[in-house]
């Protein structure tokens, strides 16, 4: 085991050090001091945490969730929008899962049927390499005859006049 | 005068309703007592207050840092329960649910509260309403110094345990305090448990770090 995975399983380490899967981790703190120093920090900071105690409920607790309860028995029962609301924010979620992914499987089937036929409407259609040599060649063909053809005017211009022999 | 006797078979044909004892309760898991107190039994409902109230103050507490918050949180928590045995479906465990309600209740409380928070002041002829005692104060005697360092270590354990993000603050308190394993606090906070973990160790390693000089 390397000083990076030991690291990642410190926590592990610190709480559990007698579990089996442990071990790994274990024999390689006790050869490397740098990651049995980490060890031993972490645990002093666990054992400080240690020190934050929380007070003992009070002794009217009980008698003020009674209270509470009764109000709440006697008072009228929740809306369907506030019965609504606790379940959404209070459950694991669990229950929606199913709706959840089928709802993701339409978005991912809609969604993808746009993009691609998105793709079909707009990539251009594909040219071959003989082709597009064709094309250059067509071009440079014309590109010479333009050229001639400016040669043919420049010499047609150049051409001394001759004097008709009388 | 006229009398009434009973026939000893009309009794044995009355349909038997049954409700279980505390003393059953704790034979039963936490999901079957919900179940029981959907079906009426009020009995259950006070088996697992009992059982978690204790639990679920600590963990409020250390979230909002006052005691008479932290118990009218901590009743909440137990309305909520006791206003769901109807919808209450067992497909988590009751504490991960449980848990759950804490949670949000206190980060909602804690949101709420920030400014007031952030803009207090401490007052020495005051009593602290967190801790029931009056501010330390100069003392010159070795116990009122002793007592000065540990307030001191006490209040910086408070202070960097309260700065982490929220997820990792939440992580921290319901797996150093509350002892709920890396499934339970993934299930609350809605992360895997690999997630969890190395939610945890940012945690720890941060607190490392910040409390150096406590350790």
């Amino acid at each position: 085991m390397i000083c990076r995975d030991c690291k990642s399983v410190l926590p592990d380490l610190l709480l559990d050090p007698a579990s089996p899967s442990n071990t790994a981790a274990q024999a390689h703190v006790d050869s490397c001091s740098e990651c049995r120093a980490e060890l031993n920090e972490l645990q002093a900071t666990f054992a400080l945490l240690d020190e934050w105690t929380a007070p003992e409920p009070s002794a009217y607790f009980d008698q003020k969730l009674a209270v509470r309860l009764r109000e709440e028995q006697t008072a009228s029962p929740a809306g369907w929008f506030e019965r609504l609301r606790s379940r959404l924010l209070f459950n694991t979620g669990r229950q929606f899962r199913p709706a959840f992914a089928a709802a993701l499987a339409v978005v991912l089937l809609i969604g993808g049927g746009t993009i691609a036929d998105l793709h079909m409407h707009t990539s251009a259609p594909a040219t071959s390499a003989a082709i597009t040599d064709l094309q250059v060649f067509d071009k440079n063909d014309q590109a010479l005859q333009t050229m001639d053809q400016l040669v043919q005017d420049e010499g047609s211009s150049d051409d001394p006049v001759v004097e008709p022999i009388s | 005068m006229a009398t009434l006797a009973i026939s000893p078979q009309i009794t044995t044909r009355l349909p038997e309703i049954r409700h279980s004892s505390a003393g059953d309760f704790r034979q039963m898991d936490d999901a079957a007592i919900m179940l029981e107190l959907k079906a009426g039994n009020m009995a259950g409902f006070d088996y697992l207050v009992e059982k978690y109230r204790k639990p679920i103050i600590h963990f409020m507490y250390r979230m909002v840092h006052n005691q008479a918050v932290s118990e009218e949180l901590a009743q909440e928590v137990f309305l909520r329960v006791y206003r769901s045995r109807e919808t209450y479906r067992a497909e988590a465990r009751f504490s991960t649910w449980l848990y759950r309600i804490a949670t949000n209740l206190g980060v909602n409380h804690a949101r709420d509260t920030r400014r007031e928070r952030s803009a207090s002041t401490i007052h020495l002829d005051e009593v602290d309403p967190e801790t029931g005692t009056t501010p330390d104060v100069a003392d010159t005697t070795i116990g009122a110094e002793t007592s000065m360092l540990r307030d001191e270590r006490l209040h910086a354990i408070k202070q960097h345990v309260l700065a982490l993000p929220e997820r990792q603050r939440m992580a921290v308190l319901m797996h150093k305090y509350e002892g709920l394993d890396y499934k339970q606090i993934g299930d609350v906070l809605k992360l895997s448990e690999s997630a969890t973990k190395s939610l945890l160790f940012r945690a720890y390693q941060t607190l490392r770090e910040r409390l150096k000089e406590f350790v």
